[in-house]
């Protein structure tokens, strides 16, 4: 007789199929697994924890409400289905007049000594408010493919364009953030 | 792999080695070994990749996925409201703009007025009137106005992105949605050079 898998075990796809059903406990679990994924993209997008806990929460929202239009095979995994939610969310929230602001203070490492942390903690900043200087889709470019390690054709689906056009928002973005982090001394 | 080369993998993929698609790594690691040009470079992307890293969002907070359950679970039942977003079209769909010949410049004209025109009929009722095409300040007007609506501003970028996906350049449509997205007051950085009328939008 063929074992049951514990559904933590259940693959992404089916548990989209689960959830579009309206199966909570699926969601909850989906949800778990992609969380802290929704969260880096989103906080490295707006660092406000505020702004991505919102982003992130909207996102699940969606997962929830709109399961039913990811398709099994129809070429595109979960995760870049979630992450192409959180792309578009990402956009949106730009469009609804989000400002730039002060970096959050407490996302430093925590395991490192104090001098460690101060100073990790203040090129974070540095470079938080340089990515937020770089044109959205610039900065969208580097989180997925640097900060989530996706590969440029990965974050292309996502971002609706081509390998090339990834490839050119990389380029431009490396060189404004090379020329933009130069001013500061110690961070490159 | 010439120093040339290497500077553009270096530029498209940064200075994990292991992520650089369709690159001989034998090659490059001998270019590193070999030239001091090239390991400047590489010395260069680290520290810049090192930087990146620095930048840490810390953990989510789990009573996050509380607060989602407590809405899925609530009278709406975590309900929001629908609307089909370009992503979601057939992929065919997502190449079907024909019409070849067409200049980058048209192209970009024609996708904003089918774009507002298709809004307008199929997204906001309330809107009766077609805009006239030639009309560029007023249909301009129209687009920022409708991009204040969250569905409508999904549509018109998505279906541009549909319509000069089939005629421009990959450079002008990631430019034009660079200044689409950017800061008003264009601290990109290559704003002068792709936006010459300051107005968020290639010079139609």
């Amino acid at each position: 007789m063929k074992a049951e898998k514990a559904l933590p075990e259940v693959p992404d796809e089916d548990l989209m199929v689960q959830v579009a059903a309206g199966d909570r406990k699926a969601f909850q679990i989906l949800a778990q697994r992609h969380m802290k994924l929704l969260y880096a993209v989103a906080y490295r997008m707006f660092p406000q924890r505020a702004d991505a806990e919102d982003i992130v929460q909207e996102a699940l929202l969606r997962i929830w409400s709109k399961a039913h239009l990811w398709r099994a095979g129809a070429g595109a995994a979960v995760s870049t289905w979630i992450y192409r939610l959180a792309y578009n969310l990402c956009i949106d929230h730009k469009r609804k007049g989000f400002a730039a602001v002060p970096l959050d203070e407490n996302s430093a490492d925590g395991a490192a000594g104090p001098e460690r942390i101060l100073q990790k903690a203040q090129t974070g900043a540095i470079v938080g408010e340089a990515l937020q200087r770089l044109p959205e889709r610039q900065r969208a470019a580097l989180v997925l493919c640097h900060y989530q390690g996706l590969s440029n054709a990965e974050a292309a689906a996502i971002m609706g364009t081509s390998v090339k056009g990834v490839e050119g928002l990389l380029v431009r973005a490396r060189q404004a953030l090379q020329k933009d982090l130069a001013r500061y001394k110690g961070v490159l | 792999m010439t120093v040339t080369q290497f500077r553009h993998f270096l530029a498209r993929h940064g200075a994990d080695l292991s992520r650089w698609e369709g690159a001989d790594l034998d090659a490059a690691r001998a270019l590193i070994e070999s030239s001091e040009e090239a390991r400047g470079l590489y010395r260069e992307a680290q520290a810049l990749d090192g930087a990146l890293d620095s930048f840490d969002p810390g953990p989510v907070d789990p009573a996050l996925l509380e607060r989602v359950m407590a809405r899925i679970d609530g009278p709406q039942g975590g309900a929001v409201p629908q609307g089909a977003t370009v992503h979601q079209l057939p992929l065919a769909k997502r190449h079907g703009f024909g019409g070849g010949g067409l200049s980058v410049r048209a192209a970009a004209l024609a996708a904003c007025a089918a774009a507002v025109v298709l809004s307008f009929s199929l997204l906001s009722p309330r809107h009766g009137g077609v805009p006239q095409a030639a009309d560029v300040d007023g249909l301009l007007s129209e687009f920022e106005q409708m991009a204040e609506e969250d569905v409508a501003a999904q549509e018109i970028i998505g279906l541009w992105e549909v319509a000069a996906s089939g005629q421009a350049g990959d450079e002008d449509i990631e430019n034009f949605l660079d200044h689409l997205f950017s800061d008003p007051v264009g601290d990109s950085g290559f704003g002068d050079e792709s936006d010459p009328v300051g107005n968020g939008v290639m010079d139609l």
